[in-house]
């Protein structure tokens, strides 16, 4: 069914960080979106690209799948079985899978779309699961003499499935070579053995991110570019507080379903219309001089610039990360040797979803604005059982 | 046109948020922002009635454009500061021109400070009632424009 957009309206308990849904939804969203039934209370949300225009709908939102169990514990294995009846792989995500993805989204970190090398590898790939989809097909065509509608819908959608897994290895190798080729290495085994070549995701709050091979790979040269600099989130003690109770700094979107976004502000939003919902901010400055006022300081910006998910530009610009509106999107930059090099300070450096403030992401120094609110952040992280960020003891970290 | 000092400038962009040479209605007069790149507008925004000038670098200064109209609550506006963000006009060249400011902006865009008008003056208006509806401490951080 086809309706207007909608969004979740979670709820945060603010003492235990905990956020809870009863199934309300906001309506107040630009955009349209199917409902689709997967049976037994599960129910799937998604608002494709295709009738969502992003010069009029909100950018953030689309491409956007939920999916949606029966309130209560314990459904998480049988919706992502419920996975596969809109196609898509309901099983554990195989290292193939998780290799493509690391490698679709070092492309777009490093801007590979368009070389030559890359665009042959995905037309190769398409060719290589169709290929596989034919073959699967002419063995299994004699089962579906005598299958009802609904079977055949099931048995079509099971060969689609087993094509994608069967074709994956073929299409991760193929890739991979065409990425090694684009970025200088002599062929994908030669990338692949190259010390910074991680495909493992990385579990951060609560989805996952990649890293980026180029990062990995020249690490020293970028952390001596960054010397002395640091990447800066200025924020308020109100915004501090907040952001601890879920240990996450979180991007509008991101808050909207943890319920820790307070939901004002019609969707017309702009900011959600640019996309930059999807982010938060982050700023390079001199570790010498931050200023006064409350921070969250990363003092080894390559922690977070390994990451394959951000973009930044050096001064602010108006109208835009939204490719479709206005040329702003040329300024901004992905390369992290040019972003080690920002300094206006009106940079900005965003970073897609958010950052795990308690995890391996989590920041060098929390610098508060005097003693007392010192104070309350270390109880605070105490009594969540949180005695040491990113390796260093929480004395060292929260400081005034 | 002549060129702005940064003091002129400084005295004329604080002269425009609080609305000073036009006529008051039953509102207070404000300012807008619009932002144009090649001929093209792709920024418009009323202006908060504050501004701040960076402690490190003289060309930039801080400002609050209301970039979302505002949402209600128990029937008064309310508004979301991590979507009314605090943004920066890092300043190439300054001119008063047609009651405004025009300023070239090191990005290589042009913006224009005028007095805010329609939808633009509407949100204002709600933003300065919201601001009303704050504790003064609440208040003091958001004027304060150092928190992203």
């Amino acid at each position: 069914m086809l309706r207007g957009a909608t969004r979740i309206k979670p709820e945060l308990d603010t003492g235990t960080g905990q956020a809870s849904w009863d199934g309300a939804r906001a309506t107040n969203v630009l955009g349209k979106e199917y409902a689709i039934d997967l049976g037994d209370g599960y129910q799937a949300i998604y608002r494709p690209y295709s009738v969502n225009d992003p010069a009029t709908t909100e950018y953030s939102l689309r491409g956007r799948l939920e999916v949606i169990a029966p309130a209560g514990e314990g459904h998480g294995p049988e919706l992502v079985a419920r996975l596969g009846r809109l196609n898509l792989a309901n099983r554990t995500m195989t290292r193939d899978e998780g290799e493509y993805t690391y490698l679709t989204a070092n492309v777009s970190a490093q801007s590979l779309d368009k070389r030559a090398e890359v665009v042959a590898a995905h037309a190769t790939g398409q060719h290589l699961e169709e290929m596989v989809r034919q073959e699967i097909f002419h063995e299994r065509a004699h089962e579906a003499v005598g299958m009802t509608g609904p079977q055949l819908a099931d048995f079509a959608k099971n060969i689609q499935l087993e094509a994608h897994t069967r074709a994956l290895p073929a299409k991760v190798q193929v890739l991979r070579d065409a990425v090694a080729k684009a970025t200088g290495f002599a062929d994908g085994d030669a990338l692949a053995t190259s010390p910074g070549y991680n495909p493992a995701p990385r579990r951060s709050a609560g989805w996952l991110t990649w890293t980026r091979f180029d990062v990995g790979n020249s690490a020293g040269k970028l952390n001596s570019a960054l010397n002395g600099r640091s990447l800066v989130h200025s924020t308020s003690f109100t915004g501090l507080k907040a952001m601890l109770a879920t240990g996450v700094l979180a991007s509008t979107e991101r808050r909207t379903t943890m319920g820790t976004h307070a939901n004002v502000g019609s969707s017309e939003a702009a900011d959600k219309l640019t996309g930059g919902a999807s982010s938060v901010f982050l700023r390079v400055l001199p570790a010498s001089s931050l200023g006064s006022g409350l921070k969250l300081v990363w003092d080894q910006p390559e922690r977070l610039l390994a990451r394959a998910d951000y973009y930044g530009a050096n001064a602010d610009t108006y109208g835009v990360v939204n490719p479709f509106k206005a040329g702003q999107y040329a300024k901004s930059t992905r390369d992290p040797f040019k972003i080690a090099k920002f300094a206006n300070p009106s940079n900005e450096v965003m970073f897609a979803d958010g950052i795990d403030l308690l995890g391996p992401e989590g920041p060098s120094r929390i610098l508060c604005s005097n003693t007392s609110q010192r104070d309350e952040v270390r109880t605070m992280l105490q009594a969540k059982d949180i005695t040491a960020i990113a390796g260093k003891p929480i004395e060292e970290v929260v400081t005034a | 046109m002549s060129q702005l000092s940064p003091d002129q400038l400084w005295t004329t962009l604080n002269e425009l948020l609080a609305g000073r040479g036009e006529d008051v209605t039953e509102d207070l007069p404000g300012a807008e922002l619009v932002v144009t790149e090649g001929g093209h507008e792709v920024f418009r925004a009323a202006l908060a009635r504050h501004a701040r000038r960076d402690r490190d670098e003289p060309a930039v200064i801080w400002i609050r454009p209301l970039m979302a109209p505002a949402g209600f609550q128990d029937g008064l506006p309310s508004f979301d500061l991590s979507i009314v963000r605090r943004r920066a006009l890092h300043v190439a060249s300054a001119q008063a021109a047609d009651g405004g400011l025009h300023l070239e902006l090191v990005t290589g865009q042009h913006a224009r400070i005028q007095p805010a008008r329609g939808s633009q003056f509407a949100v204002l208006q709600d933003f300065d009632t919201w601001m009303t509806t704050l504790t003064l401490e609440q208040r003091i951080e958001v004027d304060a424009l150092d928190s992203d």
